[in-house]
């Protein structure tokens, strides 16, 4: 609104006197010029382009905290951790978390800072920040960048915890009873195991070769270990090349398991260890006489008594 | 010969062609901002004049940053506003006060446009000094929205666009001052 004012009329044949005098005086002699357009157009591009890139930033943050959420072995997380919360709280992705919430301020603030920023009100600024960043971020995810990014991090900063050096530290952990590795081959040299021994040479990503025994693994499982693809197992160390494996899970890094799929895994790991649990404590409830009448386990029922089974409800 | 009435935009228009336009705008603001700085606590004359210099130079480098679609006015007297700021932050001194010479004027204003509890003390009749008294103590951001309401008479769009803060907050502020400003003020000054 630029309304001419009409009580005082301004005329080009006015004197300049006083004030105006003094000041169009100090803007000759001092060489005063307007700054030119483009150094504002160019601040107000440069302001937009900032909160476009902490916004595409944000996204990524959020497409790989999507990923890492989707991937994360929530249905097997009695197995690594004594409960949902300490398995929730020690995978988490602070980083991404931290990059997003610092997106989301960055964003906010250069908002603030464009022409008209200031007339929304911060929660508007807050919420179209952070809603924008989502969109970008589910979309990234889609589109695979969460996964990408998280890969390529992993691969070229050490110190960068990504989805798969997680995982794998998570599940390559023998004295805990958990392995990350494929099957070499059926064994024939497993003599120092008792007889009828499901045996296999199974080799763990770091190049340890075992002997598994099998003999507490269903069909499913029999299966999927023998499929040659790469698998975690759960189960014990008898000795120190020896691993008793009492649950077979497909390995599932690489691609984010849908719903239902986590659900089927959970379905299969509870099935698993209950199905071990009745083994040693019998369809009636009470401990088989085999556990109870020697304190040493019997190498069928060695899943029975995992650690982790305490943390079965 | 005169030529025609000019809008302020117009004026901006011309003065990137010809300097001397400027001498309108600044005829056209000098006396408006100069009350608005002092009443922002700029109470020395010298000061004063030496704020308004600075304020029409600093409009005059920005002259390409004008937009049209805002109000001339509003940007002037932000430019006014932060220029009175950054005078205070130079010399690292607070406001000197308020120069309250239409204390009278904003006493009539006020109950008209607001309906807060405090409209009931602008019923009465404050002493200006106490007003002047009581602003001075106002949290820097309600006596701001207060001056432009009160004493420049200005919408609550054009303090978004001066204070630069969504017109939301500044009903916030109004309201928030009015109410301060209600209770900081002493009784005694007030005749009903």
């Amino acid at each position: 609104m630029n309304t001419p004012h009409t009580s005082q009329p301004h005329t080009e044949t006015t004197p300049v006197t006083g004030t105006a005098a003094s000041i169009l005086e100090r803007i000759t002699t001092e060489r005063v010029v307007p700054t030119p357009r483009y150094a504002f157009v160019v601040r107000e591009y440069s302001v937009w382009g900032l909160w476009v890139l902490s916004i595409a930033v944000g996204a990524l943050a959020v497409a790989v905290t999507v990923y890492d959420a989707l991937s994360m072995t929530y249905a097997l997380y009695e197995a690594t951790h004594d409960n949902f919360w300490t398995f929730l709280v020690s995978v988490l992705p602070y980083l991404w978390l931290v990059v997003f919430i610092a997106m989301t301020v960055a964003a906010v603030r250069g908002l603030r800072a464009t022409k008209r920023g200031y007339r929304y009100s911060t929660f508007v600024i807050l919420a179209s920040s952070v809603v924008c960043s989502l969109i970008g971020g589910m979309l990234f995810h889609v589109l695979g960048f969460g996964f990408w990014l998280d890969n390529i991090l992993g691969r070229q900063i050490s110190q960068y915890m990504s989805m798969e050096k997680m995982e794998l530290g998570m599940w390559q952990a023998p004295d805990q009873g958990r392995l990350v590795g494929m099957i070499v081959t059926t064994t024939t040299d497993a003599t120092h195991l008792p007889s009828q021994t499901v045996a296999f040479q199974f080799e763990d990503i770091q190049g340890h070769v075992w002997t598994l025994s099998g003999n507490e693994l269903n069909a499913h499982e029999l299966d999927l270990l023998q499929s040659t693809n790469r698998v975690r197992l759960l189960g014990t160390t008898t000795d120190a090349t020896t691993f008793h494996a009492c649950g077979v899970f497909p390995w599932m890094y690489a691609r984010a398991m849908g719903w239902g799929e986590m659900q089927h895994e959970r379905q299969m790991f509870e099935q698993s260890m209950i199905a071990h649990r009745h083994m040693h404590m019998g369809t009636n409830g009470a401990p088989t006489a085999a556990t109870t009448s020697t304190p040493t386990i019997p190498s069928d029922q060695l899943c029975a008594h995992l650690k982790m089974m305490n943390r079965m409800r | 010969m005169e030529s025609p009435v000019l809008t302020d935009a117009e004026i901006v228009a011309r003065t990137l062609r010809d300097t001397s336009a400027f001498a309108l705008l600044v005829e056209r603001y000098e006396a408006k901002l100069l009350r608005y700085v002092r009443r922002l606590g700029v109470r020395n004359v010298e000061d004063g004049e030496d704020v308004l210099q600075e304020i029409f130079l600093k409009v005059y480098k920005n002259l390409n940053a004008f937009d049209n679609s805002l109000s001339f006015s509003s940007w002037i007297y932000r430019i006014a506003h932060n220029e009175a700021i950054s005078f205070y932050r130079r010399k690292s001194v607070r406001p000197e006060g308020h120069q309250i010479p239409d204390s009278d004027d904003v006493l009539m204003w006020l109950p008209e446009n607001d309906t807060t509890s405090a409209e009931q003390l602008f019923d009465t009749s404050v002493n200006a000094s106490a007003l002047k008294s009581a602003l001075a103590a106002l949290d820097n951001k309600y006596r701001d929205a207060i001056i432009l309401r009160y004493f420049e008479y200005k919408e609550y769009d054009e303090i978004s666009d001066i204070l630069k803060i969504p017109i939301g907050s500044v009903g916030t502020l109004i309201h928030r001052g009015k109410k301060q400003l209600a209770e900081v003020i002493s009784p005694e000054h007030v005749t009903i």
